[in-house]
C-alpha cells in the first residue's frame, strides 16, 4: 500500500513540475509588426529608408511649418494673422513652448533616427548588397540634410548616432561639432562615390533620391554656412562640373509644377516629393503625409485660412529697381491679378496679393484640404550659382567667375529683350569685392525669394537686425529648445542661454 | 446531516404504528427563520426524551410530528439557536429560530482552498448572496462598493459599462489597477459578463499574505467569487423578476435661444483685444426674429430608460452529487438615446462524488450587447449644441431638424439626436467560462486535484456611420463610414494541485504544493473603411484599414503552501510561489513569498474570564507580490508599416517606422505588502470590530513612458513610447469596518461601517541622469496633472487664480521697472482671469504652478443598515469618498465665454464686462492665458451617495400558508437615490472608461450622467 501511494505521490509532483520547462513561456510576437517578423531584411531596410525620406516632406518641415515659419521672420513677407501666438512669433517672442518648434524638432530627429537605422543596418543575408550600399549612401545624405536643418534652427542640438540609439537623453553638442559631423557624412558618401548624378531610363523608380550632386550642394551650402569660403568655392565648383544641371530658360519654370523632376530642364538639384494619391487617407497628419500644403496654404488669400502669408512692400520694391525682372510677374501676384480658386469665390480677399512662386493655378487636388502634388525644391543650380559667386567674392578666387554665374542667373531672369543684365554695368567698381557682395545679397534676395533662404542669409550675413530694426531682437537667432525635451531630459539637455 | 435525518425519519415511520402512545398527539407547525424569508426547510424536530422520535421540516419549514401532550419539542438547525417548547396539547406550534452567531464561523474561500474563518491569518473580506440579492448591480463589482473596508468601487455611469475597484488605493501607475477576479478558477479582468445571481460568495483578498498564492496577477489584491452550488435535498426552484425605470440623476443647464442669441451677438461683436484691428468682428448676429425653437438638447439626448432582470434557477444533490442549472436575462437600455446593454446568462453546476473520487464542472454561457453612439461626444456636442434648431422636422430629408448655418459660418454642431439615432456601435460577445475539475483522495487527508478553466469569447463589432445630410454647415457626418471587428479569445488555464490535511494533537497543518500553466490567445481581424455606406458589402480603394493578428501571452507556475496551526491559538501562514511569464526578454522568472501569523487571545486560559470579548484575534502579515505585463504589451521594437514616400514611378512607396523601443531588461513590478490587523468580537459576536493596518510598496512600477522627441521613434502624430520600470510609491492607510447585529428579536437589525483612508505618496519616478522628471497628464493640449516624488499619484498642477482682472489691476497688478509700469499678466486685459505671480519674479509662467490637490479619494467609508420585521425586510446603503477634487472639464467647457457655441445658464447676463465685475466670468471673447488650468476648474469631489434602497415583504406567511411555495417576496428600491456633494457635475465619483489614468476628471467628451433607478420585483422559491 504504501509503495503504492508513493508512486502515485512521484507521479503527481512529476506531474506538477513538468511546467517548468522553458519552452511553453516561449512566444512569438504575431499582432504587430516587430523586426523578427520580416523575412527579408533588405526589405525592412528598403522601408526605412522611404520613412527616411518621408520626414523632410512632412508637415512640420517642408509641407508647412518648417517652410512658413522660416518666411515670417523675414523682411519680405507679412501676415494678416492676428493671434498673439503668431504676432509674437514674428516679433521674435519665441516661447519654449511654441508646438511648431516642437514639431520641426520632432520631424527632424525622426528623420536621423531612422537615416540611423539604415546606417547601422547589418548587410547579412542580404541579395542586393550594391543597393543596400547605395541606401546607406542615401541614409548618411538625409542624416547630414537634418542635421543641417537643425543647425540652422537652433544654436546647439545632441547628435544622434546608431551608438547612441536607445539613449533617452543626450547632451547638445556645439555648432562646430554638429557641423564637423554633417560635413564628415557628405565626405562619406562622395568618397563612396555611389550615389548617381541622376536616376533616369531604368531607374526611373528610384527619382526623387539622393544624388552625388545634392549631397556636393548641400556640402557646399554647409561649408559657406560655415563662412569657409574657398573649401565652399570648390564644392560647389564641383556641382557646376558636373555638366548635368541647366538653368531654366524662364523664370516662370521655377519651382513650376511642369518643370518637376526636371521635366524642362535639369535646374532642381533635390525636390521632396509629392502625391496625395500615394497615401490616402492615412497621408493627413501622419508620416505618409504626401502631399504639399505649404505652397497652396501659404499663397490662398483667405483671411480665414491659416498661416497665409503676403510679399511685403520692400520686396516689390527690390524688383522694382531694375526694369524688367521677369522674376516678379513669376514669384508675386499683384492684387490687380486677383486669383480665382475653385468654384469657392473669395468674398474675403482683402488684398489679392500673394506669392506666386510654386503656387498651381486651380483648386487644389480634388479629395484633399488644401494639398497639392507639387515638389518642393530644395535645392537648385541658381542657388549653387550664387553661393559659389558669393563663396569667390568673399573668399580668395577669381572675381571674374563669380560676375559670370550672377550673370547666368541674371540673363535668365531678364530675358534678352533688356540689354543690361550683366551686373558689371549696374557697379561703379567691378572689381569691388565688397560692392560685389552687397548685389549678390540683392540678387540673392531676389532669386531665392520665398524659398525658406533668406532668413538663414539674413544670419549668416550678420544682417537680421539691419533688415528688421522694428522686429529682431539680438540673441534670437535661434529658437529655444522646445521645452518638453528639455524637461523630459533630466538636465542632460541645456536650453539656448538666450531663453 | 440532512442525509442522516432524513433516514431517521424513514426508520421513524416504521416505527409509527407499533409505538404509538395513548397519549401522543400529532403536532403540526411551521419552523421560520428570523430574517423575514419564511420557513425553514431541513430543521430538525425532535421529541425530547425519546431518541428515535422526530422528524424534518420539509421544503416550507412544515413538520408534523407525534408528541406526548406534555412533552417537549427541540427545534434545531445549523446556525440557529436550539429552542424548546412544551407541548402542552397543542396541535399548531409555530415557531421561529434565531441566529446563533457564535456558531456563524463561515468558511472562507481561499486561493486553492478554503478556510475557517475563525483560522485566517490574513486580511479577507467577504460577500455573500443575501447582500447581492440586496442591490440590483448589472456588474457584480458594483455589489463590493461602500459594503468592504479597503475596496474602492467606481461604478460606469453607461449600460453594460466597467467596474473599476481599487483595494487599497491605486498600487500601479498604469493600466489596470483592478484586482484580479477568480470566477470557479477562472482568472478575469473583469465581470462584466457573470450574472450576480449566480454568485454565492465573492471573496477579497486583501493584504500580500493572502493574495501572494497568486504570486504575478496579484499586485492589485485579488477578488474570488465562487458561483452557487446544488445543495442536499429536493429540487428547488426560484425565480426572481424586476424591472426598473432609470432616469439621469443630474444634468447640466444650457442657455435658451433668446439667452443664447444675446450671449453668442455679444461673442461675434467683441474683439479679441479692445481697440484691435479684428477680423472677426465682421460677423453677421443672430436676430430673433421667425424662431420660437428652443430646444434643450440634455432633455432629447438623455431620457428615462427601462430596465429589467429575470432569473430562474432549478437545483438540488443528493449524497452522489449535486447541480444547479441557472438562466439569467438582463436588459438596460442607456439614459443616452441609442446606448443599452443586454446580457444572456446560461450557468450550470454540477458536483459528483463516489468513494474517494470528485469530479464535477461549472459553466457560465452568456451572451452579450452593448449599443452605443459613435457619436463625438457628450458634452461640447451635445450640450453646445445651437438651441434655436428643432429636433424634428418634416420639411427636412430625413425628418430631423438640421443646421441652419449663419451668415457667418460660425455653427458648425450637428442635431445630436440625428447622429445619435443613426450612427452607433453595436458590439457583441458570445462565450463561455467555467472548469472542469477532478479530484482523489489518495490516503486520508491527502487529495490531488487537476483543474482545467477555461474561457472563451467570440466578439463582434460593428461600427456603423452613415451618411448624414445636415446640410451645408455640418460637413464632417456627410462622410460615411463602417468598420467590423471580429476577435476570437480563448483562454485555459491548468492547475494540479496536492493538499495534505492533517491534525495530531494540537497541531494542525495543510500543506499544498501546485503547479499551473496559462495560456491566453487573442486571434483578431477588424476592417473598417471610410466613404462607404454600411449598407454595402464589399469596399475597395484606399481608404480601407485593414489588420490580423494573434496575441498570445503565457505563464507557468509553481506554488507551495503551508497553513499551521497550535490548538487553534497560533496561527501560520507561508507561501512561495514561482512564475515564468512569456512576456519578457531577459527576467522571466519571478519568486513570490509570504507569510502570515495569527494569535487568538481570546482562546488564551487568562482571558476565559472577560466574558464580554467573544473573540480577539492579532494578525501579522507580509508578502509580495507581482504584476505581469499587460495581455496587449510588447516588449520588442514595433514597426508601423503605414510610412508613405511619393516616389514618382515607383510600385511601392511602404515605409516602416519604429514606434516602440526594446525593452529587454523590463522586469515586473512588485508590491511588498505589510499588514497588522486586530479582529474583536463583543457582546457574544453581536458586535464585531476589525481593524487593519497596512504599508503597501509598489517598485519597479511599469510604465509606457513617451520617449524623448531627440530619440526619433514614433510617427508624426504620436512620439514613440517604451515600457520602464520607473518609480516606486507607497500606500499606507487604517481601514476599520464595524458590525452590530441582532435578529434575536422580531426586530431584527444589523449596522455594518467601514471606513478607510490611504495616504498615497510617489517615492521615485522617471530618473533620468540623477534626476526625477516629472510624468503628466493633459487633458487637449492642457497639462492637468503629474506623478512627482514625495506627492501623490496624478496629482492636480496648475495656475492659482485670484479672481478677476479688474480695470485698477492694469495699473496696479504689475511691478514698476526703471519707471516703467510692467503688468505681471503681460497680455492681460480687464475681464480676464487674475493668476497670482507664485515665483514673484514679476511674470505669470509656467513656473508660477502649484500643486492644486488630490485626483485620488483618500478616505472612502460606507454604511448599510439591515432590518427585518415579521415578513419584512429593509436595507439601505451609504457610501461616500473624500479628500479628492475633480477637474470637471464639462463644465469648464460649458463656461468658457470664448465659445461660439451654447453655454452654460450661469454666463447669462454674468459675465465680465465694466458695468459689471463682480462676476466670477470672465470677459467673452477672452483669449489666451484666460484658459490655463488653474484652481478654479477644480471642485471638491467630497460625497455621500445613498447607493440603495430597498423594501421587501415577504407574502408567503399571508398568503400561501402551505403549498409548495416557500417564500415569495416582493420588494422595491432605489439605487443613487441622492448625492450629497459640493461638486457641480454629473457625478464625482468619476472614471473614464477609456483613459488610461482616470482619476477625478469628468471628461466633458465622454461623460454620461448617473442614472437613477427605481425598481420593483418578485421572488419566488419553491
Amino acid at each position: 500500500m504504501n509503495k503504492y501511494i508513493l508512486k502515485l505521490l512521484s507521479f503527481c509532483l512529476v506531474f506538477c513540475l513538468l511546467g517548468a520547462c522553458k519552452d511553453f513561456t516561449e512566444v512569438r510576437v504575431e499582432d504587430q509588426l516587430v523586426l523578427s517578423n520580416f523575412n527579408s531584411t533588405d526589405d525592412q531596410v528598403m522601408g526605412t529608408l522611404t520613412t527616411a525620406y518621408s520626414s523632410l516632406g512632412d508637415y512640420e518641415l517642408y509641407s508647412v511649418h518648417y517652410y512658413i515659419q522660416k518666411e515670417f521672420l523675414t523682411d519680405h513677407v507679412k501676415t494678416f494673422e492676428v493671434t498673439d501666438g503668431f504676432q509674437n512669433h514674428a516679433n521674435f517672442q519665441f516661447t519654449s513652448t511654441n508646438e511648431f518648434f516642437e514639431g520641426m524638432w520632432w520631424s527632424a530627429y525622426r528623420g536621423i533616427f531612422r537615416s540611423n537605422s539604415v546606417i547601422s543596418a547589418e548587410p547579412e543575408v542580404n541579395k542586393n548588397p550594391e543597393l543596400l550600399a547605395r541606401a546607406r549612401d542615401e541614409a548618411l545624405f538625409l542624416r547630414a540634410m537634418y542635421y543641417f536643418h537643425l543647425i540652422t534652427l537652433w544654436r546647439e542640438v545632441p547628435i544622434r548616432t546608431p551608438e547612441n540609439i536607445g539613449d533617452f537623453a543626450v547632451a547638445n553638442k556645439s555648432r562646430e561639432e554638429v557641423h564637423a559631423f554633417i560635413e564628415s557624412d557628405l565626405q562619406m558618401v562622395i568618397e563612396n562615390d555611389l550615389l548617381p548624378i541622376s536616376y533616369s531610363g531604368a531607374e526611373n523608380q528610384e527619382i526623387g533620391r539622393a544624388t552625388i550632386g545634392a549631397t556636393k550642394a548641400l556640402f557646399g551650402k554647409v561649408l559657406l554656412y560655415q563662412n569657409k569660403f574657398d573649401e565652399a568655392a570648390a564644392m560647389l565648383k564641383q556641382v557646376i562640373d558636373l555638366g548635368f544641371y541647366t538653368l531654366v530658360n524662364n523664370p516662370e519654370y521655377i519651382w513650376h509644377i511642369e518643370n518637376q523632376n526636371n521635366a524642362i530642364g535639369n535646374e532642381n538639384i533635390f525636390e521632396i516629393q509629392y502625391d496625395v494619391n500615394v497615401g490616402g487617407d492615412n497621408a493627413f497628419f501622419s508620416d505618409g503625409i504626401v502631399q504639399n500644403e505649404g505652397h497652396m496654404r501659404f499663397r490662398y488669400v483667405d483671411p480665414s485660412a491659416f498661416y497665409n502669408l503676403i510679399p511685403t512692400d520692400e520686396i516689390i520694391a527690390l524688383y522694382a529697381e531694375e526694369p524688367g525682372d521677369r522674376r516678379r510677374t513669376a514669384f508675386i501676384r499683384l492684387p490687380t491679378e486677383k486669383i480665382v480658386w475653385g468654384g469657392d469665390s473669395i468674398e474675403n480677399d482683402v488684398s489679392g496679393l500673394a506669392i506666386r512662386k510654386g503656387l498651381s493655378e486651380g483648386p487644389p487636388t480634388a479629395g484633399t484640404l488644401l494639398g497639392n502634388n507639387e515638389n518642393h525644391p530644395v535645392l537648385r543650380l541658381a542657388d549653387v550659382y550664387l553661393m559659389y559667386a558669393e563663396a569667390i567674392t568673399r573668399g580668395g578666387g577669381d572675381i571674374n567667375q563669380a560676375i559670370f554665374y550672377v550673370n547666368e542667373v541674371r540673363r535668365r531672369a531678364f530675358g534678352a529683350e533688356y540689354a543690361n543684365v550683366d551686373i558689371t554695368t549696374i557697379m561703379n567698381n567691378p572689381s569691388n569685392k565688397e560692392e560685389l557682395f552687397e548685389l549678390i545679397k540683392k540678387e540673392r534676395a531676389k532669386e531665392m525669394a520665398f524659398e525658406s533662404q533668406r532668413f538663414n542669409d539674413l544670419r549668416r550675413w550678420g544682417d537680421l537686425e539691419e533688415a528688421m530694426p522694428d522686429r529682431f531682437i539680438p540673441g534670437r537667432e535661434f529658437y529655444p529648445i522646445p521645452q518638453s525635451e528639455i524637461d523630459k531630459s533630466g538636465g542632460i539637455l541645456v536650453q539656448d542661454p538666450n531663453y | 446531516m440532512n442525509i442522516k435525518i432524513t433516514k431517521l425519519t424513514i426508520l421513524l415511520s416504521l416505527f409509527v404504528g407499533f409505538n404509538l402512545q395513548a397519549q401522543d398527539i400529532i403536532v403540526k407547525g411551521t419552523v421560520s427563520s428570523p430574517d423575514g424569508y419564511g420557513g425553514l426547510p431541513g430543521a430538525s424536530v425532535s421529541v425530547k426524551g425519546r431518541q428515535l422520535q422526530g422528524t424534518v421540516t420539509d421544503i416550507n419549514g412544515n413538520y408534523t410530528v407525534e408528541a406526548p401532550v406534555d412533552g417537549t419539542l427541540v427545534y434545531s438547525f445549523i446556525g440557529f439557536l436550539t429552542l424548546e417548547q412544551n407541548v402542552n396539547n397543542r396541535a399548531v406550534i409555530d415557531v421561529t429560530l434565531t441566529e446563533d452567531i457564535q456558531s456563524l464561523s463561515e468558511v472562507v474561500v481561499i486561493g486553492y482552498g478554503s478556510q475557517e474563518k475563525d483560522d485566517l491569518t490574513g486580511a479577507v473580506g467577504t460577500i455573500d448572496a443575501k447582500e447581492l440579492d440586496q442591490y440590483p448591480v448589472a456588474n457584480v463589482g458594483q455589489a463590493m462598493q461602500g459594503r468592504l473596508s479597503g475596496v474602492q468601487v467606481t461604478n460606469s455611469s453607461s449600460p453594460g459599462g466597467a467596474v473599476r475597484v481599487q483595494i487599497r488605493g491605486v498600487g500601479s501607475i498604469t493600466g489596470r489597477t483592478d484586482p484580479l477576479y477568480v470566477v470557479d478558477g477562472v482568472f478575469m479582468t473583469e465581470l462584466n459578463n457573470i450574472n450576480a445571481a449566480d454568485v454565492e460568495s465573492m471573496t477579497v483578498l486583501k493584504d500580500a499574505s493572502a493574495a501572494a498564492i497568486y504570486g504575478v496577477e496579484a499586485a492589485n489584491g485579488v477578488v474570488i467569487i465562487t458561483t452557487k452550488k446544488g445543495k442536499d435535498g429536493e429540487v428547488k426552484f426560484e425565480f426572481n423578476g424586476e424591472v426598473g425605470m432609470q432616469e439621469p440623476s443630474r444634468l447640466y443647464d444650457v442657455m435658451d435661444t433668446e439667452d443664447y442669441f444675446r450671449y453668442a451677438n455679444l461673442l461675434f461683436s467683441t474683439p479679441t483685444n479692445p481697440g484691435g484691428n479684428d477680423i472677426s468682428i465682421r460677423r453677421n448676429l443672430w436676430v430673433l426674429d421667425d424662431t420660437d425653437v428652443s430646444t434643450d438638447w440634455s432633455e432629447e439626448v438623455f431620457q428615462p430608460a427601462a430596465m429589467q432582470r429575470y432569473n430562474f434557477a432549478a437545483s438540488g444533490g443528493n449524497q452522489t452529487g449535486n447541480y444547479r442549472i441557472s438562466l439569467g436575462y438582463f436588459n438596460q437600455e442607456g439614459v443616452q438615446i441609442s446606448s443599452g446593454y443586454e446580457r444572456i446568462n446560461l450557468n450550470i453546476n454540477t458536483n459528483l462524488s463516489r468513494d474517494r473520487f470528485k469530479f464535477g464542472q461549472s459553466l457560465n454561457l452568456f451572451r452579450s450587447e452593448t449599443i452605443s453612439p459613435t457619436g463625438p461626444g457628450t458634452t461640447p456636442y451635445v450640450m453646445g449644441t445651437i438651441p434655436q434648431m428643432p429636433v424634428f422636422n418634416d420639411t427636412t430629408l430625413n425628418g430631423y431638424g438640421i443646421p441652419v448655418r449663419s451668415l457667418s459660418g460660425d455653427v458648425n454642431t450637428g442635431n445630436p439626436v440625428l447622429s445619435m439615432a443613426l450612427r452607433k456601435r453595436v458590439s457583441e460577445s458570445l462565450g463561455a467560462n467555467g472548469n472542469v475539475y477532478g479530484e482523489v483522495e489518495i490516503i486520508p487527508g491527502l487529495t490531488f486535484r487537476s483543474s482545467l478553466n477555461f474561457r472563451a469569447t467570440l466578439g463582434n463589432s460593428v461600427n456603423s456611420n452613415p451618411r448624414i445630410e445636415q446640410g451645408t454647415a455640418v460637413t464632417s457626418s456627410a462622410i460615411p463610414s463602417y468598420g467590423v471587428n471580429e476577435s476570437q479569445y480563448t483562454e485555459w488555464l491548468l492547475d494540479n494541485t496536492i493538499t495534505y490535511d492533517k491534525k495530531i494533537g494540537k497541531h494542525q497543518f495543510t500543506i499544498l504544493g501546485g503547479a499551473t500553466w496559462r495560456n491566453r490567445q487573442l486571434d483578431f481581424l477588424f476592417i473598417s473603411a471610410v466613404g462607404v455606406e454600411p449598407t454595402i458589402n464589399t469596399v475597395q480603394g484606399d481608404k480601407v484599414n485593414f489588420g490580423n493578428g494573434i496575441t498570445q501571452h503565457r505563464n507557468q507556475s509553481v506554488l507551495s503552501r503551508v497553513i499551521y496551526s497550535y490548538d487553534g491559538k497560533y496561527l501560520f501562514t507561508g507561501s512561495v510561489r514561482r512564475d515564468v511569464s512569456s512576456k519578457f526578454i531577459n527576467n522571466k522568472v519571478g519568486y513570490f513569498p509570504s507569510f502570515s501569523a495569527g494569535w487568538r487571545i481570546s482562546d488564551e486560559a487568562f482571558m476565559q474570564n472577560i466574558s464580554q470579548i467573544s473573540n480577539l484575534k492579532l494578525r501579522v502579515g507580509y508578502g509580495a507580490l507581482g504584476r505581469d505585463l499587460q495581455f496587449n504589451d510588447i516588449v520588442e521594437s514595433v514597426l508601423n508599416p503605414f510610412g508613405r514616400y511619393a516616389f514618382p514611378g515607383a510600385t511601392n512607396n511602404i515605409g516602416y517606422m519604429v514606434v516602440n523601443s526594446p525593452s529587454t531588461d523590463l522586469q515586473w513590478e512588485t508590491v511588498n505588502q505589510t499588514n497588522i490587523g486586530l479582529d474583536i468580537g463583543l457582546l457574544g459576536e453581536r458586535l464585531t470590530v476589525t481593524a487593519d493596518y497596512f504599508i503597501k510598496e509598489s517598485e519597479q512600477m511599469l510604465l509606457e513612458v513617451e520617449k524623448t522627441r531627440s530619440e526619433g521613434i514614433g510617427t508624426d502624430g504620436k512620439v514613440g513610447t517604451g515600457l520602464r520600470n520607473i518609480g516606486s510609491m507607497i500606500n499606507s492607510g487604517l481601514e476599520l469596518s464595524a458590525e452590530y447585529r441582532n435578529f434575536e428579536n422580531e426586530v431584527g437589525f444589523s449596522i455594518k461601517g467601514n471606513y478607510t483612508i490611504v495616504n498615497n505618496t510617489v517615492q521615485r519616478i522617471n530618473e533620468i541622469g540623477g534626476q526625477a522628471v516629472a510624468i503628466t497628464n493633459s487633458v487637449g493640449s492642457q497639462q492637468v496633472q503629474r506623478i512627482v516624488p514625495d506627492e501623490t499619484l496624478w496629482h492636480f498642477y496648475g495656475y492659482q487664480t485670484d479672481g478677476l482682472i479688474s480695470v485698477e489691476d492694469m495699473t496696479t497688478y504689475g511691478n514698476t521697472v526703471d519707471g516703467e509700469f510692467v503688468p505681471y499678466q503681460r497680455w492681460a486685459q480687464p475681464g480676464d482671469v487674475k493668476y497670482v505671480d507664485l515665483n514673484k519674479d514679476g511674470i505669470v509662467n509656467d513656473l508660477d504652478r502649484k500643486v492644486l490637490g488630490n485626483s485620488i479619494p483618500r478616505n472612502v467609508f460606507g454604511l448599510t443598515f439591515d432590518a427585518t420585521y415579521r415578513g419584512f425586510d429593509f436595507n439601505i446603503l451609504l457610501e461616500g469618498k473624500s479628500g479628492f477634487l475633480v477637474y470637471n472639464e464639462s463644465l469648464n467647457t460649458l463656461e468658457r465665454t470664448n465659445a461660439k457655441e451654447n453655454r452654460s445658464v450661469n454666463l447669462i447676463d454674468n459675465t465680465w464686462t465694466a458695468e459689471n465685475p463682480n462676476t466670477e466670468h470672465p470677459r467673452i471673447k477672452a483669449n489666451g492665458l484666460s484658459f490655463n488650468f488653474s484652481d478654479r476648474q477644480l471642485q471638491n469631489g467630497a460625497y455621500m451617495s445613498i447607493r440603495n434602497i430597498q423594501l421587501g415583504f415577504n407574502l408567503k406567511t399571508l398568503l400561501f400558508k402551505n403549498g409548495s411555495i416557500s417564500r415569495f417576496r416582493i420588494y422595491a428600491g432605489v439605487s443613487n437615490l441622492f448625492i450629497l456633494t459640493a461638486y457641480e457635475g454629473y457625478n464625482p465619483d468619476v472614471w473614464d472608461t477609456e483613459g488610461s489614468s482616470g482619476s477625478g476628471i469628468e471628461l466633458s467628451a465622454r461623460a454620461v450622467p448617473t442614472p437613477r433607478i427605481y425598481t420593483t420585483g418578485i421572488q419566488l422559491n419553491f
